[in-house]
């Protein structure tokens, strides 16, 4: 079965224009509290993530490592913000059809996966997901946790991922 | 005073009609939400036989990104999964094997992202979602 778990994310480089490509979290760097120029009630740091399945895919070699917290891949501890929670587009992590499959296209479990992963992470990126109803749980830097609805304006989403984006949050979340 | 209560009567009723009418009406702009979209994507004239599509709101228009993965040059987005009406980018990617690459000791296949940047990282496809119409997109992209 698919659970919760909780997914902090890193940048993204792929989030285009309107959104400052600068999560809470990042690889080999440190994060301060003064980098939070947006202040930590604007920013979210972590999102619900649902789990992949590791045995049910009839392949020792397709697995989905999504929300596998030990594995250093996006879509395992980290997660980026390009795609609005629950998206219909897909997840793109390490796909190798032929060899090794770790994100899985399973709508049924609520993982949607693309095609375009490849091997290299220069274009993978990972939605927040869960199963509950029209939205995902979010945490934010000051510590309180919101409800954030599968319809959240993009740009909305953008603005409360990035830590110093310089943008008031104008939309309903 | 004679009160005609027929009257009063007929006047709540109409009343309740209206109410129920804009209750109707609201439902009507609710469903005016989220919006399914289909359509075609050919490379060079052919089908692309694989592929991602993503249609992202522009400025301007509500809601969340939507997307799809192409299969034999068709896509489509449930209204579930759909988009708001309104402006959106679209971005199309889609990977192909092209050598091999190791990785901690180990020989991949390297599949390597193919179509041109034009109509992904710095696209300039766009689409017009519209409510309660069908959303049909065809898109002919070519290599060169």
């Amino acid at each position: 079965m698919a659970r919760n778990a909780i997914g902090q994310y890193e940048l993204s480089q792929i989030v285009p224009n309107g959104g400052d490509n600068d999560g809470a979290f990042r690889i080999d760097g440190a994060r301060r509290l003064r980098h939070f120029d947006d202040g930590t009630a604007k920013t979210i740091i972590g999102r619900a993530v649902i789990a992949g399945l590791d045995d049910d895919y009839g392949s020792d070699f397709i697995w989905d490592s999504r929300g596998a917290y030990a594995w250093v891949h996006v879509g395992s501890f980290c997660y980026t913000y390009k795609n609005t929670p629950n998206s219909s587009a897909g997840d793109a992590t390490w796909n190798n059809p032929g060899q090794e499959v770790e994100c899985v296209d399973d709508p049924a479990h609520g993982l949607k996966c693309s095609f375009a992963g490849g091997i290299l992470p220069d274009r993978w990126h990972a939605s927040s997901r869960s199963h509950h109803p029209r939205g995902v749980n979010a945490a934010f830097g000051d510590g309180h946790v919101a409800f954030i609805r599968n319809e959240v304006d993009q740009i909305t989403w953008w603005r409360l991922s990035d830590i110093a984006g310089g943008h008031t949050i104008d939309g309903d979340y | 005073m004679v009160i005609n209560r027929s009257c009063i009567f007929r006047r709540w009723r109409t009343m309740s009609r209206c109410a129920v009418l804009g209750v109707l009406l609201l439902c009507g702009c609710g469903s005016g939400g989220r919006q399914s979209i289909d359509g075609t994507v050919t490379l060079d004239g052919q089908p692309l036989e694989k592929g991602s599509i993503t249609f992202i709101p522009q400025a301007g228009t509500q809601g969340p990104t939507a997307g799809a993965e192409i299969v034999d040059g068709n896509y489509t987005i449930s209204t579930a999964g759909g988009t708001f009406a309104g402006k959106f980018r679209v971005e199309i990617t889609a990977a192909r094997v092209s050598g091999t690459i190791e990785i901690e000791g180990k020989i991949y296949d390297k599949h390597e992202q193919f179509l041109p940047d034009r109509y992904n990282t710095a696209s300039q496809l766009e689409a017009e979602v519209t409510a309660g119409e069908p959303n049909h997109f065809e898109f002919a992209l070519n290599l060169d």
